[in-house]
Formats: structure tokens, C-alpha cells, sequence
């Protein structure tokens, strides 16, 4: 099973420990955010033809530049493209932004309790770009997601 | 020099187009409301609170029900145009209730 499939797997089954603590809740919405990170890593090496090297090339991937391409594509409009696509390509993005902050939140700021509603919410969120992905990474706007996340764009002057 | 993000110089105009917004959720949010602040990264956000019934909230529906709403809000609102990130927090109606949370009842 590919790393990122054990993160998901193991971020829904730390939001399900019973009786929830902060620590189980906190870590699956953590866990659940680095298995959309390795996630997309993966998705976008694979087009490296030299399999060995791909670990290596993952190494490239910013959490800060995936974080704004993400926000970028979220916010974009895709005119003639099939709007399914465009719609789960735009949720991918989007949740990648939200679990970003989310797992800002649940690493550091302990000022306010993280419910389990909260917790399960942002681990099927999790979920959904698992189940998304597969079916729209093909697509040309898909593959420019996944370059734009590793290239930081140059500033305008 | 600081860029302020255009959600917080045209506040009423964000407020108009997020209640215009909310407006358009079904009865499955029991009760939305939201905030502007700095999210943990101190990126300017806009934190949605949004009370599920509980029925909404159990996890067969949950994600559904969460991607309908996120999508819905999202799309209307677009927040890079703000220059703001989204965060969507769910509670049960249950847990809204039990937790008498100031932040929530606002």
C-alpha cells in the first residue's frame, strides 16, 4: 500500500477512537492533510519516467507554493472545460488549502478545543480528494495543477 | 508596504454577498454563522461556523452534506477575490448545544 494510502487510513482511524481525546482528534486531522500532501507528491512524480528517483523529486514539493497554487486553482475558472472535472479539481484544490490551515490549527493552537464533528469532517474531506482524484488526474488542467504545485510563480516584475 | 485584503477595506459588500450567500443552504445547517481574523499560518480568512442538524452530522451523511455546503459558500463567495482563505468548522446540533460556545452562539 502506497504511504499515502496508510496516512488516510490511519487519519480515519484516529478520528474514530473512542472515546475521542484532543490528541486522537488532533492527529487524524494532521494525518489527514500529509496523506493530501503525499498524495498529490505522488500523483506528480509519477510522470517521472525513472521510478527510483521519484522519492528524491518529492523532495522539491513546498508546503507554502502547494498551499498558494492550490488557492489559485481553487478560485480559478476553467471556461470549456467539462465542469465535472472542474468541479472536482477545484474541491481538491480547495481542500487542500482548508486542511493546510486545519492542520496548522490542530499541530499548534491549543486556545480552542477541535470538536469531533470538526475532526470527521476534515478526515472525509480527506476522503472525497482520494476518491476524486482518481478520476480526473489524467486531465490536462489536473496535470497543470500538479505542476503548478511544485513551480514557484515568478513575480510579475 | 501591507496589502489589507479587500474583505476587510469593503466589509459590507463580503457581508451582503456571504449572507446572500448562507441564504442558499438547505435546512440541513441549522445555523450558520462566521468570523474574519487571522487563521494559525496568520493568513486572513474567513471562519464559517456552521451547526449541522444531527442527522446531517452522522457520518454516512457527513461528507455529502459537508461538500454540498463547502462547494455552495465557496463558489458564491470565491474568497481569493476578498483576498481571503475558507475555513469551514461543522458542529452537530448536539454538540452546539452542549458546549454553549459564545464564538458559535454570536
Amino acid at each position: 500500500m502506497a504511504y499515502h494510502d496508510d496516512l488516510l487510513q490511519q487519519a480515519v482511524a484516529l478520528v474514530h477512537t473512542a472515546p475521542p481525546t484532543q490528541a486522537s482528534l488532533r492527529r487524524a486531522v494532521s494525518t489527514a492533510y500529509y496523506a493530501v500532501f503525499h498524495l498529490l507528491i505522488a500523483e506528480a512524480v509519477a510522470n517521472w519516467s525513472n521510478a527510483a528517483l521519484r522519492p528524491q523529486l518529492g523532495r522539491a514539493y513546498d508546503h507554502g507554493t502547494m498551499r498558494q497554487a492550490s488557492v489559485q486553482t481553487a478560485n480559478k475558472g476553467f471556461p470549456g472545460e467539462d465542469p465535472i472535472v472542474v468541479a472536482g479539481l477545484r474541491s481538491v484544490a480547495r481542500t487542500f488549502d482548508e486542511l493546510y490551515g486545519q492542520r496548522h490549527f490542530a499541530d499548534y493552537n491549543l486556545t480552542k478545543d477541535l470538536t469531533p464533528t470538526k475532526a470527521l469532517s476534515q478526515v472525509t474531506s480527506a476522503v472525497t480528494v482520494f476518491k476524486t482524484w482518481p478520476s480526473i488526474g489524467s486531465v490536462q488542467i489536473a496535470q497543470e495543477y500538479l505542476v503548478s504545485l511544485v513551480v514557484n510563480p515568478k513575480r510579475a516584475n | 508596504m501591507a496589502i489589507v485584503p479587500a474583505g476587510l477595506v469593503q466589509q459590507g459588500q463580503l457581508d451582503a454577498e456571504i449572507k446572500s450567500a448562507i441564504g442558499k443552504l438547505g435546512p440541513e445547517a441549522a445555523r450558520v454563522s462566521y468570523g474574519l481574523g487571522a487563521d494559525s499560518t496568520g493568513e486572513p480568512s474567513v471562519f464559517f461556523r456552521i451547526v449541522l442538524t444531527d442527522a446531517a452530522a452522522k457520518e454516512e451523511a457527513l461528507a455529502d452534506v459537508t461538500g454540498r455546503i463547502t462547494t455552495l459558500l465557496f463558489d458564491e463567495l470565491l474568497p481569493m477575490k476578498w483576498g481571503l482563505h475558507a475555513y469551514f468548522n461543522f458542529r452537530s446540533y448536539s454538540e452546539y448545544q452542549s458546549r454553549n460556545d459564545p464564538e458559535w452562539a454570536a
